[in-house]
C-alpha cells in the first residue's frame, strides 16, 4: 500500500520557441485520483505531463506534487512511455531493475522488488527475455512493471496503450485498473482513445488547442471496480463517452 | 525465448568461400594459359608464398606491419570513441570540429603521408601516425552519430527515474551509441590496414608494404602476389576480429 499524493498546477504556461503550447492551465489531482488529459493533437498534453514529471520547465506559474515544488525529475513520481522507452540492451528484469539503480537500491533488494514488480503486471517467467522478443503489450507491461517498482505516490502514463492493438489493450486496461485499486497511487494518464479515457478515469479534462488550456472537466461517476462488471455494456457508459465526443467534436 | 533474429553476416558464409574458390581455379587457368607475366598460376604463387614464410621474410615484414598497425589504431580507437561522445553529446563541440573531421574524412589522406614523414623521419612511427589518421575519423564520426541517435524518450525515462549527466553518459548513451561505435571500429580497422600498406609503401623502408614496393620494382611477380595474399588474409583477419567483438557485444540485438 503507498501514499499518494494530490498534484496542484497553477497557471502553468510554457511556450516553445515562438509555439505557445500551455497557456494560463490550473488543474488540481487528488490523491490517489485517476484523472486522464484527452484534447485534439497540439493540446499540449503531452507537455503537461512532462511538467508534472519535471522533464519540461515551466515559464510561468507552478506545479506542485505533493508539498513539493516541481523543478525536475523527483522521486514520487514514475512515467509509462508511449513508446515504452525500453533499454534495448537489457532484460526484462534489468530493465525493471533500472529505476532502482538510479535511486541506489542494493542489489539484492532491487532484484527482489523488480521480480515482484514483473509478477505483479503477469510477466513472471520472462524475466531474462530481451525486449525485442517481446510483444508490444508485454513490452508495455515491462513499462509498467519498471514504473511500480520504485514504489511512486504518481503515475504519469502518456498515451501508454497507444501502439497496441485493441485486444490486449483492454485486458491491460482492466490489469491496469486492477493495479491501481490495490496500490492508490494518483495517476495522470494522457490518450487520444475516449472509450479509454471514460473507463479509466475518474475525471477527464479535456485540453483546447493552440494553446493548450483547460476546456472542459468531465465527471465520470461509474462504479468501481470496473473491471469486474460489463460497464462498457451500460448505457451510462456510452452516455459518457458520447458527451465527451461532443465536447471534442466542437474542439476539431 | 529463442526466437531467431536475423544478423546482418559479417563474415565469409559457405557461399563466400564457394565463390573464393571459384576464383582461385579461375585464376590457375588463365595463369596456365599465359596470358601475361602479371598474371602467373596460382600455384606458383602459393610456392613463392611458401619460399617467404620460410625464410622468414614474410613473418618479419608482416610482424613489423601488425606492430604499426596496433601503434596507430589502438590510439585511433581510443581517442576516436572519446572525441566521437564528447562530440555527440556537447552541440559546441561539435560545431567546432564538426567540419573538420567530416572535411578530412574524405579527404584523400595519402596526401599527408609526406607531412608525416616531415613531421617523424623516415622512420616506422610514419607507418603508425599513418594507420592513426586513416583510421581515427571514421571512428570519430561513427561515435558522434551513434551518440546523437540516443532515443529521445530513453533520455525522458532515465531522467524521470533520477539519472544525472554521468548516469545518462554511461547507462543511456554510451550503451545506445554502442553498435555504431562497433561498426566505426569495424570500419577503422579496414581502414587502418590501408593506411598501414599506403605509409610502408611511401616510406619503403619497412614491413610488408615495402615488399610490395621491393618486388614490383624487381618484377619478382611471384613474390609480389604473395604479400598481396598476405595483406588481404590480414585485412579479413582484423574485420573478422572485430566482427566478433561485435556479435559478442551486441547479443541483445
Amino acid at each position: 500500500m503507498m501514499t499518494s499524493v494530490p498534484i496542484r498546477v497553477e497557471g502553468v504556461s510554457k511556450t516553445f520557441g515562438a509555439v505557445p503550447a500551455l497557456a494560463d492551465v490550473s488543474l488540481h489531482v487528488g490523491a490517489g485520483e485517476f484523472l486522464t488529459l484527452i484534447g485534439p493533437s497540439g493540446c499540449g498534453k503531452t507537455t503537461l505531463l512532462k511538467t508534472v514529471a519535471g522533464l519540461v520547465p515551466v515559464d510561468t506559474g507552478r506545479v506542485m506534487v505533493g508539498e513539493r515544488q516541481v523543478s525536475g525529475p523527483g522521486r514520487e513520481c514514475s512515467m509509462v512511455f508511449q513508446d515504452f522507452a525500453l533499454l534495448p540492451w537489457a532484460t526484462v528484469q534489468k530493465n525493471v531493475e533500472f529505476g532502482l539503480v538510479l535511486r541506489g537500491v542494493p542489489a539484492a533488494e532491487r532484484a527482489a522488488t523488480a521480480r515482484r514488480s514483473i509478477a505483479k503486471v503477469g510477466l513472471g517467467g520472462f524475466e531474462e527475455a530481451y525486449p525485442v522478443q517481446l510483444s508490444g503489450g508485454m513490452q508495455q507491461r515491462v513499462g509498467l512493471a519498471r514504473a511500480l517498482a520504485v514504489n511512486p505516490r504518481v503515475l504519469l502514463m502518456d498515451e501508454p496503450f497507444a501502439s497496441i492493438d485493441e485486444q490486449t489493450r483492454r485486458l491491460f486496461q482492466d490489469d491496469l485498473l486492477r493495479l491501481w485499486s490495490e496500490e492508490r497511487t494518483t495517476v495522470v494518464f494522457v490518450t487520444h482513445s475516449m472509450e479509454e479515457a471514460i473507463y479509466l478515469s475518474d475525471r477527464v479534462i479535456v485540453l483546447s488547442p493552440r494553446p493548450g488550456r483547460v476546456h472542459q472537466v468531465l465527471d465520470v461517476d461509474l462504479a468501481r471496480p470496473r473491471e469486474v462488471s460489463d460497464v462498457r455494456a451500460s448505457g451510462e457508459f456510452a452516455r459518457l463517452v458520447d458527451d465527451l465526443w461532443k465536447i471534442l467534436r466542437k474542439l476539431q | 525465448m529463442n526466437s531467431a533474429i536475423s544478423r546482418p553476416e559479417s563474415g565469409l558464409g559457405g557461399w563466400g568461400l564457394a565463390a573464393l574458390a571459384g576464383l582461385a581455379l579461375f585464376w590457375e587457368a588463365l595463369g596456365r594459359l599465359d596470358v601475361s607475366m602479371f598474371v602467373p598460376p596460382l600455384s606458383r604463387i602459393a610456392v613463392a608464398w611458401w619460399a617467404l614464410v620460410q625464410d622468414g621474410t614474410l613473418l618479419r615484414a608482416a610482424t613489423s606491419s601488425l606492430h604499426s598497425l596496433i601503434r596507430g589504431f589502438v590510439p585511433a580507437a581510443v581517442l576516436g570513441v572519446a572525441l566521437g561522445l564528447a562530440m555527440g553529446r556537447f552541440a559546441t563541440v561539435r560545431h567546432l570540429l564538426d567540419g573538420w573531421v567530416n572535411a578530412l574524412m574524405s579527404a584523400p589522406l595519402s596526401a599527408l603521408v609526406p607531412v608525416l614523414i616531415a613531421l617523424f623521419g623516415i622512420r616506422d612511427t610514419v607507418v603508425a601516425a599513418t594507420v592513426f589518421v586513416f583510421s581515427f575519423f571514421v571512428i570519430v564520426v561513427n561515435t558522434m552519430t551513434g551518440v546523437r541517435g540516443t532515443d529521445r524518450s530513453l533520455v525522458d525515462m532515465a531522467r524521470v527515474f533520477g539519472a544525472g549527466e554521468a548516469a545518462l553518459f554511461g547507462r543511456i548513451y554510451l550503451p545506445s551509441a554502442l553498435p555504431a561505435v562497433l561498426l566505426g571500429l569495424r570500419l577503422g580497422v579496414v581502414q587502418a590496414v590501408k593506411g598501414m600498406v599506403v605509409g610502408e609503401m611511401l616510406i619503403s623502408l619497412v614491413g610488408l608494404g615495402e615488399r610490395l614496393i621491393y618486388y614490383g620494382n624487381t618484377f619478382l611477380i611471384n613474390e609480389l602476389y604473395a604479400v598481396i595474399v598476405s595483406v588481404l588474409a590480414i585485412a579479413l583477419l582484423v574485420s573478422q576480429l572485430a566482427g566478433m567483438l561485435d556479435r559478442a557485444l551486441l547479443r541483445w540485438r
